[in-house]
């Protein structure tokens, strides 16, 4: 067991010490019998050796496999399941074989998520997880809401791919855009997972049903059999998932170089040295502390001091982000008032939103400029696009609307025609 | 009463349950949704439900690009799935009025239609 460069921690970024040995220890697959001489053997292709991509993998020694997530023996047998599943479930066009396909494809995903789930690492101790002992407690016990949103998430993707109904679909299509946010949410990306369900399940999902609605001719579509032909049967659907599936194949195993472990609380890694340019978050917060207790943080008739220079208090705040402090000054109209150090907060962290608009504003601003121009012109485009029928229209209107007027009595006869040279 | 809403939020509380799940529990997922979107692109014959199959592809590279951002600790990978957004967006504005313009002429929206365009 080689005590690792944890690749969550320090070591990726390159600057801080590994925190402890929490999560930063890999138990070496081949110590229990997978490694060349055991059945895995057979596709030792997949041992990465020491000098793989993985920043880590040079400094940990052992190499990581992907066996030691998930047997590759069962990976595939999934993945070939899988693919089956999906092939039968695909519209076809005399006898549906749907029912099987779904019930194959979900058997091969709930037992690749069980495997998973039964063997993830917990790198709390080290070991293999599993059920609630005195060692693993239940707080360290896999997340089970990854399963949950993920096994979701797939269902209804491939709910997407196989419904012979265009608006189920899409309803499908919303069902997988919600799993996907419970994912971002256990990626402690809040703001991305309520942009998505907002700019997708609400506007882009919106459109297409509109779409749908408008594009699809208006019988009675309840049974599939009324469907048009090319709802009903799908193209060259065994070479598609047999390519695909070998796809996902080749792709699963690629991913399991490293098979690293997330850092448990990303919060406590990345956000004060972000903090310190941002003087009035910290402020504020500071504010709020004393507001609800009397005793700690700024007192009304402070400010933030700033760095004494040749013209005056005018530098840069004084901010230290490794001991959490910022010096606070009595606010006088010289700048010369009793100054002190005041401890930030001891949860003052920055939140999710905060830290992507940081990056966004920071480190993208041309690139947002680029987003706006091209939202423009697929807004123009799409006026443009669509716009040429509804000429079309008027004219029809206008033809009905004066074929209607001579069927009526001479006087509303000169009326219609008023009417007529009115819209013109 | 900040202690319960500090405690409350997901920044505090989910990582605590992110134990066992490597980053490769999220690019598998990524890769499995990703194929399903390309089997159904090239299987599927409604031109609606093919760029349907275009967003869950972008879905797909929405999940391993957050992973990846939250396994190095860093918010480009969000960033970038914000441009994602916008792309996937003016991608359907554009493609659903191209969608509409098609089935005005033949009536249909049957890809195989338009196999002319091909050349």
């Amino acid at each position: 067991m080689v005590p690792a460069c944890c690749p969550a921690r320090g070591c990726v970024r390159g600057s801080e010490s590994v925190e402890g040995a929490r999560g930063c220890t890999y138990p070496d697959p081949r110590s229990r019998g997978a490694g060349r001489d055991g059945p895995i053997d057979l596709l030792s292709g997949f041992h990465i050796g020491s000098r793989g991509i993985a920043p880590w993998a040079a400094s940990s020694g052992a190499g990581l496999q992907l066996d030691s997530v998930i047997s590759p023996f069962i990976l595939y047998a999934m993945v070939a399941l899988g693919g089956i599943g999906v092939l039968l479930a695909l519209p076809r066009d005399r006898v549906s074989l749907a029912l099987p396909g779904y019930v194959l494809a979900t058997i091969a995903g709930v037992v690749v998520l069980l495997v998973l789930f039964l063997t993830a690492q917990d790198p709390d101790a080290g070991a293999f997880a599993g059920p609630a002992t005195a060692e693993a407690p239940l707080g360290a016990a896999p997340n089970p809401y990854f399963y949950a949103f993920a096994l979701l998430g797939l269902a209804a993707a491939m709910r997407v791919i196989t419904h012979p109904k265009p608006v189920y679909s899409a309803l499908y299509f919303i069902l997988t855009i919600l799993a996907t946010s419970g994912l971002f949410l256990l990626l402690s990306a809040e703001f991305m997972a309520f942009a998505l369900i907002i700019i997708y399940a609400g506007a882009i999902l919106i459109t297409y049903l509109f779409v749908i609605m408008l594009a699809t001719q208006s019988q009675s579509e309840e049974l599939v059999e009324q469907q048009p032909e090319y709802d009903r049967t799908a193209r060259e659907p065994l070479f598609a998932t047999a390519a695909g599936f070998a796809l996902l194949a080749a792709l699963s195993t690629m991913l399991g170089r490293g098979v690293p472990v997330l850092t448990v609380d990303p919060s406590a890694h990345q956000s004060d040295a972000l903090l310190a340019q941002l003087p009035k978050r910290i402020e504020n917060a500071l504010r709020e502390e004393h507001r609800l207790d009397e005793g700690v943080g700024i007192r009304p008739n402070e400010v933030l001091a700033r760095e004494i220079t040749a013209t005056g208090p005018d530098g840069p705040f004084l901010i230290d982000d490794v001991a959490r402090t910022v010096i606070v000054e009595v606010s006088t109209d010289a700048g010369d008032g009793a100054r002190r150090s005041v401890a930030w907060p001891a949860d003052l962290a920055i939140s999710n939103p905060e830290g992507v608009g940081w990056e966004l504003i920071k480190a993208h601003p041309g690139a947002i400029e680029i987003a706006g121009v091209i939202l423009l012109m697929a807004m123009l485009g799409a006026t443009v696009l669509a716009r040429k029928q509804i000429q079309i229209d008027e004219d029809a209107k206008r033809d009905m609307a004066m074929a209607r007027s001579r069927n009526e009595s001479g006087t509303s006869w000169a009326g219609g025609a008023e009417e007529e040279t009115d819209d013109a | 009463m900040p202690d319960l809403v500090v405690s409350t939020l997901a920044q505090a509380d989910f990582p605590e349950v992110m134990h066992a799940i490597t980053l490769y529990h999220y690019l598998l997922v990524s890769a499995v949704m990703f194929c399903l979107g390309l089997i159904g692109f090239v299987t599927r014959r409604n031109l609606i439900i093919m760029f349907l199959c275009t967003e869950l592809m972008f879905q797909a590279a929405g999940i391993a690009l957050i992973a990846f951002g939250r396994f190095y600790l860093d918010y480009t990978g969000q960033v970038f799935v914000i441009f994602v957004l916008t792309v996937a967006a003016a991608e359907a504005a554009l493609a659903l009025a191209l969608v509409v313009l098609l089935f005005r002429r033949k009536e249909s929206l049957d890809g195989t239609a338009w196999a002319v365009l091909k050349g």
